[in-house]
């Protein structure tokens, strides 16, 4: 009798609280699907409250995911269904007529291609932009996300103290740049320089800033000559960006390749680190971990001053974008959040909570954002969204310009190998594309 | 009264017919169980081999058409042969290792746990079975957290009490990352094969082993000459189930460096290709994740090496089982 009632409880007990955990009545979720950025994250769940104010049919739930998984997380997501906003970067290196025998579409464009993302062009919410800078990640000329902001990323924070303690200054130019490294290196006390290399893209991402330094927009052209052979990785112009990427290698901190991206802007914050490559939307992160001290941002110099009497401009991407898509279960939740974002108070709010440059004509209160001016004057589309691989491509072609091949860094080849492995890589990839066709 | 023809017979009385229930129960309660392999083994590895002929993409409601073997012709002819020889090696590797080291360990392990003098040996094998358990998500945790630089454990110990001037980081290092996935691998599963090791051991007659001692043998002739011939059966099945594991498996890898410095197996490759990130070459590079037409190819292609794999070993094993 006894084991019958303690079962029939239990029993009970699975039911009640089955039934607690079932979706209560009410407003609808709008489910925003992004990856881990505190900023943004905090900031979204943050107006979740006053979005329900302003909808109270629609309820926001923000779904965060580490940086690395997003890819996979929005193609099962949007496969499963079950999300009403998906967060996007820059829609670069689209498949088109002069390289589709080379490259596969990127996952974004076999979004809207197949008709799986919202087109927003002609949405209200749209005309609180400014159509010349959403224009710059339309798609056929429709625009498929909304972009919320542009980030400069090519660029190194710096501990101002440090650098007040040993006398330097900003470098301009890459010597310049060489011997402020060399200087804290002789100093002793501090680590040179440091990145989240574990993740790889925090660190490789500053090769594409070295292309960028040396050619601005001049790296598109760059890319697509890579990509049809008419250019190798061993000519003189490409060549450099490895002896610098080698010579940038030889000042990270011992055990980079292991630190992960989510450890290292609070090693920055810890004082003891000099330098901190990572882009400028890391700021409320180093904040956050407490920094106790002043650091600026300063873009990464090319090798010659530029042209143009300039300082080092930033290489800039468009980050942060919604899309909405078509089988989204709340669709009108998603435009509803999507207007609701774009309202300029809001909107203000989240760009001084996430710093990125907006896309909206506002201005931002953010010092740490209004201090890049300078490096703003003139930014170019950062290489990273020009430089391709093709298909079936070897490793040393496929991870071109990464960091994590040199051997500075632990990895199997120098500089130049890495260049000559790239061309042997490459033109077997073309070969073997050629002998299918 | 006459038994009914369809009484079961009872084993434990032979030559006895007792009535347990009818045989058509029998089939009915095997019927759930077989659809679900239907359903989730069957179907899905059928469909597999017809996608492998096709560029379906994985998005639902796309189109998409049979291509015959391009995906095939495009795995060997596009894979750079020096990536692939280097993955299909990996893929050996990593097979023979942790087929080899896991069973090793495994099988001292349940020796050692086997013997009736040892206190707490329940609790012990409780605690050795406990990573089996844990799931890839918490393994990969706790082995990235332990390998981490420059604060992790094996960082610190390596440069504080070895004096390593410029300790490697492990899991993104280039010669050091692809045993340490292969130790993880061995660590989260030996305590399944111990778990089959125990139970053979605890089937063999103690009289047996009483009896060899007595006669002179040694505890090595005694393990050697009897527990090893009586446990081969248990030998042949965790070798099996540790070949087979180890060709298919990704989720370690994936979780731990992403197919990254020179991990990517067939495995890897097959996941990334199907579902995005790093390891869908042979490269371990990086690459869209909407070609579930090529991934259902390599799906494919790896079942067919498994097969082969199996079908040599268990003929090996065989043969060993029928000499000994």
């Amino acid at each position: 009798m006894t084991k019958k009632m303690v079962s029939l409880f239990l029993a009970l007990a699975l039911v009640l609280g089955m039934m607690a955990f079932s979706s209560a009545e009410g407003a609808a979720e709008v489910h925003v699907l992004t990856w881990s950025n505190a900023a943004t994250v905090n900031f979204l769940n943050s107006i979740a409250e006053d979005f329900n104010a302003a909808y109270p049919a629609y309820k926001l739930i923000v779904d965060e995911v580490p940086s690395q998984e997003i890819d996979q997380v929005i193609q099962t997501r949007i496969t499963a269904g079950n999300v009403d906003i998906v967060s996007f970067q820059t829609f670069s290196r689209a498949q088109e007529d002069w390289n589709a025998k080379q490259v596969d579409k990127p996952d974004w464009q076999n979004y809207i291609d197949e008709g799986f993302l919202e087109d927003l062009t002609d949405k209200d919410f749209i005309k609180n932009y400014n159509a010349s800078v959403l224009a710059g990640n339309a798609y056929k000329d429709r625009l498929y996300s909304l972009n919320i902001g542009t980030i400069a990323y090519t660029g190194l924070f710096y501990n101002k103290a440090i650098f007040s303690e040993l006398n330097l200054s900003v470098p301009k130019t890459w010597d310049e740049f060489i011997a402020v490294c060399e200087a804290i290196k002789a100093d002793g006390k501090y680590n040179i320089l440091s990145a989240g290399a574990a993740d790889q893209w925090p660190l490789n991402m500053f090769s594409n800033a070295i292309i960028s330094a040396n050619y601005g927009d001049g790296a598109k052209e760059i890319g697509m000559k890579l990509l049809t052979g008419e250019m190798k990785h061993t000519d003189p112009e490409i060549k450099v960006v490895y002896d610098c990427m080698e010579q940038f290698a030889s000042y990270l901190e011992p055990g980079v390749s292991g630190i992960a991206y989510s450890d290292a802007p609070g090693r920055f914050a810890n004082g003891n680190l000099a330098m901190y490559a990572d882009g400028a939307w890391s700021a409320p992160d180093i904040d956050r971990a407490g920094a106790a001290f002043e650091y600026g941002y300063f873009p990464l110099p090319g090798i010659k001053a530029r042209e143009d009497g300039l300082d080092p401009q930033f290489g800039i991407k468009y980050d942060l974008s919604f899309a909405v898509p078509t089988n989204a279960p709340s669709k009108e939740g998603a435009f509803a959040f999507l207007e609701y974002i774009s309202r300029k108070e809001v909107y203000t709010a989240f760009l001084n909570a996430i710093g990125f440059t907006p896309t909206q004509d506002v201005t931002l209160d953010n010092a740490f954002l209004n201090s890049l001016a300078g490096g703003l004057q003139a930014p170019c589309i950062n290489a990273e969204m020009y430089i391709y691989a093709p298909k079936g491509v070897g490793d040393y072609g496929s991870n071109q310009f990464s960091f994590l091949y040199l051997q500075a860094l632990g990895g199997p080849v120098t500089g130049e190998q890495l260049a000559q492995y790239a061309d042997e890589d490459f033109e077997l990839a073309r070969k073997a594309a050629e002998s299918l066709e | 009264m006459k038994p009914s023809p369809s009484a079961v017979v009872n084993p434990m009385v032979p030559g006895k017919k007792k009535q347990l229930f009818p045989v058509w129960i029998v089939f009915l309660l095997m019927v759930p169980g077989l659809l679900h392999y239907c359903i989730f083994r069957l179907y899905p590895s059928i469909m597999t081999a017809v996608y492998s002929f096709t560029n379906i993409s994985g998005l639902p409601g796309t189109e998409w058409k049979f291509i015959g073997w391009n995906n095939y012709k495009e795995f060997f002819v596009l894979q750079n042969p020096r990536d692939l020889r280097a993955a299909l090696t990996r893929t050996i590797t990593y097979s023979i290792s942790v087929t080899l080291i896991q069973n090793f360990i495994a099988l001292v392990m349940a020796v050692i746990l086997n013997k009736k003098f040892l206190k707490g040996r329940n609790f012990a094998r409780s605690v050795y079975f406990m990573p089996v358990i844990l799931g890839a998500a918490v393994v990969s945790s706790m082995w990235k957290l332990t390998f981490s630089t420059p604060t992790g454990p094996v960082f610190l110990f390596m440069k504080d009490i070895l004096h390593i001037s410029n300790p490697p980081a492990i899991l993104a290092n280039y010669t050091y990352a692809f045993p340490a996935v292969i130790a993880a691998q061995i660590w989260q599963n030996m305590g399944y094969s111990m778990v089959i090791f125990l139970a053979a051991l605890q089937s063999i007659p103690e009289d047996l082993n009483e009896a060899a001692l007595i006669d002179g043998a040694g505890e090595f002739q005694v393990f050697w000459r009897i527990t090893i011939p009586m446990i081969w059966s248990a030998v042949t099945v965790n070798t099996l189930l540790a070949i087979i594991g180890s060709l298919q498996s990704y989720e370690l890898i994936m979780t731990i460096t992403r197919g990254q410095f020179n991990t990517a197996t067939l495995g890897m490759m097959v996941f990334a290709t199907a579902f995005g990130g790093n390891g869908a070459s042979a490269s371990g590079g990086s690459v869209s994740g909407m070609r579930q037409g090529y991934a259902a190819a390599e799906s494919m292609i790896l079942f067919v090496a498994v097969l082969i794999v199996t079908i040599i070993s268990r003929a090996i094993m065989n043969k060993m089982e029928a000499e000994k």
